[in-house]
């Protein structure tokens, strides 16, 4: 069910010294990146039990294996369009502030190394909704990566206790 | 990620959080020798594992620490520099293995800065034959010690401490050691846990809590494997009290007491930043400058007390200072000041809830922010999360003298009684602690609901309260269809109108998620036998809609013996040992269990266990199975009647649920009932009443064999189930009639003691019953009616001269008035 993403770039040779391991989810047609050390878990989304009067962004609550996980729409929290589900939708389990949340996308990809001398610039025409959950743009071959500011994403909106 | 090196990053964190705590003992009593010990052993330890594991930074750290603390070993007097110098390095060290445990990896980076302040700063010639000397006399055993003619190069250790190293990993000896108590090796060994403990990651406990949910004595056993001593959420406070009190130029003890005391591990977690902040605040705002201490004849040294026990059926943990207090005073000006409270308000506040205030989010006390507290984010954080996890805080303030923080928590969080009810299309569960009753209503009946103004009110007897509709609430599709469950919130009584009941469940409570805490309406997530996550609703929330809707009490004082029935029942459906699905009322069954094969043992002629101190008799049914399958055990479904229990081996139990039941009598066979459509699905119904005439009656003829026979004019076959093994636990011979005719044909027979009659059905024909069976009974008086409902007050009908009614789900009220006639007829006798 795996929209299957292009190989992007050349980025497997060598990653120099820092080089920044980014786990490739697609949302519509855009590429992003979410870091490694923070992604738990890919996995497929059996059962969704919504949570009434939860902001829009919150899909609901998954077991993870008896975990419990909150799912987030990502592309409603980026403010892209909705897709209408097709069949189980896939999620990256996210460890945050010591709880685990899934974001819902639509297809998971490569882990992908990126370094520094690829970072472009932020796009001056990136949506506004968007921008403020980037953290770093990649240009890559033939598309742009974009690696979410997970603090801007979860952090923000929602309150941790610690 | 490799688990060895996540175990490695877990226990080492452990073990840094320890020596948090020892080397501020050290340095409080630099004579301490078990403290230096224990420090040096973690030391070398970390160092020894990080050369195997390969982590050359953490290596090098260990190492400088290990040789600026040697110097103590030897009996010189830290300095408090080198021991702000050995802090800052353990530091470095713990951010490290944090890294370690969540990338696997140890991170870039060098320690040069650190190693400039530490390494090299040990005075020189710290001999290490005196070292030696005393490691003699602290151990024993026959060791041949090497002298090394030359001093340690960099890096190097000694053949001694390399042989330490080895002796002192834990083995099987030294557990053996702790066991006994061998108080030198223990004491040399204190990093070790003071009990053998396995160390299970919480998601796995959890994990396995969830799987054996149906396994009470399991789940027990598990529950017991959370706890941990609240000692562990305290161990990183003397350095944090420590480090403040040379910030602020303070002098102060901590001490603690309780340490063992066991919490739910998931609970100390929601505690342990409390716990931080209240002993920095004490700290901080608390204790006075050893001046100010002076001026008002204090001992300059101030003192936090933390302390933690069981007191009824809750934790405790306080938190006590001795220093200036609050002044409810200042606390009030403050408020208004922010704005929090208005003048009006302030005057009128009393003390105690003027102390309050200092949970308030957006209150600090402190004019000048120091580095320590006072920036804003204050204490309401605690109590924040101490609520989350059902706790209370209360103060006990003794201004000038100081003040108590009490932290009052829940035993554990981990279980709770829901029922498991559906609104708008989903499953939600409501605690039962806070429903006092489940009634339907009926525009009919005394329960109704009325609408007042814009407001639905339930009419409840003598009652109104204020009614909030589910799906009014939370949204979705479905109208409550009349089932109200009356919750009790604080002092707010309220009706909740929900879709259906489904069950009842005893369920494993998680917390919810951070994202969303700020609904009011939940208080907890679970996730179900079938795997789906349901919301645990907050009944609080619920009563804060309709807070000041004045409800009006009712004056009925005992509304507990009107239980309200759903015209459907609880079915537990199981399958037997020939495959098919069977059925028995929930109400019957005392238990789920699973026993061992082994544990089966012979008696009398009959199977039977060891159970709960006395024996449980196994039926294996009528249909010749009872072979258990591959696990070697056995699911039991295990019903009581006064003090027999007797247990029925099944193949499986499939699930719980809520039908009509309508019994059919045409399919009874032995030891069952008849058969019922359950769930759409054809099945068999036990007979439990048959189950306890099996073998139980050996014992009740022993008893005395003129047991008084009594009449049982009861319809319902479910009705009959319930009734005949308690009045033949009471000691009755116990006739069934299914109609007025058949009973009143077995009662002229004669030889009845007792009646007990169902004023369900027809009133009329059950009171001309009542009149014909008090000319066939030994005694008039002994005819008891039962219905389903009975009005609160008890109106008997005058006609049928009952001795009482009684409800037919208040078992207890129908033994006691049984016992009530047989008594007054003695008397009149």
């Amino acid at each position: 069910m795996n929209a299957p993403l292009a190989a992007n770039g050349n980025t497997s040779g060598s990653p120099a010294g820092e080089a920044l391991h980014l786990v490739t989810i697609r949302l519509g047609t855009q590429l992003i990146g979410l870091p490694i050390d923070r992604v738990r878990d890919v996995f497929q989304v059996q059962a969704i039990t919504p949570v009434p009067l939860a902001p829009k962004s919150i899909a609901g609550l998954a077991n993870l294996r008896g975990r419990i996980v909150l799912l987030v729409d990502l592309a409603a929290r980026l403010g892209l369009p909705s897709q209408p589900p097709k069949g189980p939708r896939m999620a990256v389990g996210i460890d945050w502030g010591g709880e685990t949340y899934g974001l819902l996308v639509d297809a998971v990809g490569d882990v992908v190394a990126v370094s520094a001398a690829l970072t472009a610039n932020v796009s001056p025409n990136l949506a506004e909704s968007w921008a403020r959950y980037v953290r770093h743009l990649f240009k890559l071959d033939r598309e742009v990566l974009i690696e979410l500011d997970l603090r801007a994403l979860l952090g923000s909106p929602f309150q941790h206790a610690a | 990620m490799d688990d060895l090196l996540s175990e490695f990053a877990t226990e080492t964190l452990d073990s840094i959080d320890m020596l948090d705590a020892e080397i501020v003992r050290l340095e409080r009593d630099p004579s301490s020798r078990a403290a230096i010990e224990r420090i040096f052993r973690v030391v070398h330890t970390i160092k020894g594992t990080c050369g195997f594991l390969n982590l050359p930074r953490l290596e090098r750290l260990a190492h400088a620490v290990e040789h600026q603390i040697s110097p103590f070993r030897d009996g010189l007097t830290p300095h408090q520099d080198t021991i702000t110098g050995v802090f800052a390095a353990l530091d470095r060290i713990r951010s490290i293995v944090q890294a370690i445990g969540t990338s696997g990896r140890e991170p870039p980076g060098d320690d040069d800065d650190l190693m400039a302040v530490l390494a090299y700063e040990i005075p020189a010639g710290a001999g290490s034959s005196e070292r030696r000397n005393r490691e003699q006399a602290f151990e024993s055993g026959s060791l041949v010690y090497q002298v090394l003619e030359r001093p340690l190069r960099n890096g190097e250790v000694t053949l001694d401490d390399l042989e330490r190293a080895f002796r002192e990993a834990p083995g099987p000896e030294t557990v053996a050691a702790l066991a006994r108590g061998d108080a030198a090796l223990a004491g040399a060994s204190a990093a070790a846990p003071s009990k053998a403990r396995v160390r299970v990651a919480v998601e796995r406990l959890d994990h396995l809590i969830d799987v054996g949910a149906e396994l009470v004595l399991i789940r027990n056993q598990l529950m017991r494997a959370r706890m941990q001593a609240v000692s562990t959420a305290w161990a990183g406070l003397p350095r944090i009290v420590r480090d403040l009190a040379l910030d602020l130029g303070k002098q102060i003890t901590l001490t603690t007491s309780g340490d063992e005391t066991e919490i739910d591990r998931q609970l100390l977690e929601i505690i342990k930043d409390s716990l931080v902040h209240l002993v920095r605040n004490a700290a901080d705002h608390g204790i006075e400058t050893p001046a100010e201490r002076i001026a008002c004849d204090k001992a300059p040294e101030g003192v936090i007390r933390l302390s933690a026990g069981r007191e009824g059926g809750q934790i405790v943990v306080r938190i006590a200072d001795d220093g200036r207090g609050l002044d409810p005073g200042r606390l009030r000006a403050q408020a208004v000041a922010r704005g929090l409270i208005s003048e009006a308000e302030g005057l009128a506040m009393p003390d105690a809830d003027a102390s309050m205030l200092i949970f308030r989010p957006g209150f600090s006390t402190v004019e000048a922010v120091t580095n320590v507290s006072g920036r804003g984010v204050g204490l309401d954080a605690v109590s924040t999360s101490v609520e989350q996890a059902g706790g209370i805080i209360a103060l006990v303030n003794r201004p000038g003298e100081g003040l108590t923080v009490e932290l009052k928590l829940p035993l554990t969080l981990a279980i709770a009684n829901v029922l498991i009810v559906e609104s708008g299309g989903q499953r939600f569960a409501l605690p039962q602690l806070a429903v006092t009753e489940l009634v339907r209503v009926n525009p009919e009946s005394e329960i109704r609901i009325e609408t007042i103004g814009a407001m639905r009110v339930l009419r409840l007897r003598k009652a109104m309260l204020p009614l909030i509709g589910l799906t009014q609430v939370l949204g979705g599709q479905g109208e409550e269809d009349g089932v109200v469950a009356i919750c009790q919130a604080g002092h707010m009584r309220f009706g909740l109108a929900l879709g259906a009941i489904l069950q009842t469940e005893e369920i494993v409570v998680k917390p919810l998620p951070a994202g969303l805490r700020t609904i009011p309406y939940y208080s907890g997530t679970t996730i179900l036998g079938d795997g789906a996550v349901v919301l645990i609703l907050e009944p609080a929330g619920f009563a804060r809609l309709v807070e000041g809707a004045g409800a009006t009490e009712d004056v009925e004082p005992d509304r507990a013996s009107e239980t309200a029935q759903a015209a459907v029942t609880s079915l537990l459906v199981f399958r037997g040992h020939d495959g098919r699905e069977k059925a028995v009322p929930l109400s019957l069954v005392s238990r789920l269990e699973e026993i061992s094969l082994d544990a089966i043992e012979t008696a009398g002629g009959h199977d039977v266990v060891q159970y709960r101190g006395g024996t449980m008799r196994l039926i294996r049914p009528a249909d010749g199975g009872g072979e258990p399958g591959e696990s070697g055990r056995l699911p039991v479904i295990v019903f009581s009647h006064g003090r027999e229990t007797v247990g029925v081996c099944v193949q499986e139990i499939v699930d719980v649920v809520e039908d009509h039941f309508d019994l059919d009598l045409n399919h009874a066979s032995p030891g069952w009932l008849g058969t019922a459509v359950v769930a759409g699905r054809l099945m068999e119904v036990i007979d439990v009443a048959a189950l306890f005439g099996q073998g139980g009656a050996a014992v009740a003829d022993e008893a005395g064999c003129d047991r008084p026979r009594l009449l049982l004019a009861e319809p319902s076959a479910f009705f009959q189930a319930m009734h005949v093994p308690l009045l033949r636990a009471a000691g009755f011979d116990v006739d069934v009639a299914d109609s007025p005719a058949q009973a009143r044909l077995l009662a002229s027979g004669g030889g009845f003691s007792a009646a007990v009659v169902d004023f369900d059905g027809a009133a009329e024909a059950a009171t001309e019953l009542c009149a014909a069976l008090r000319g066939d009974l030994a005694a008039p008086g002994l005819v008891l009616g039962l219905a389903t409902r009975v009005a609160a007050g008890g109106r008997l009908p005058a006609a049928a001269g009952l001795g009482a009614l009684v409800g037919k789900f208040d078992r207890r009220r129908l033994l006691d008035a049984l016992t009530d006639a047989f008594q007054a007829m003695e008397q009149a006798a």
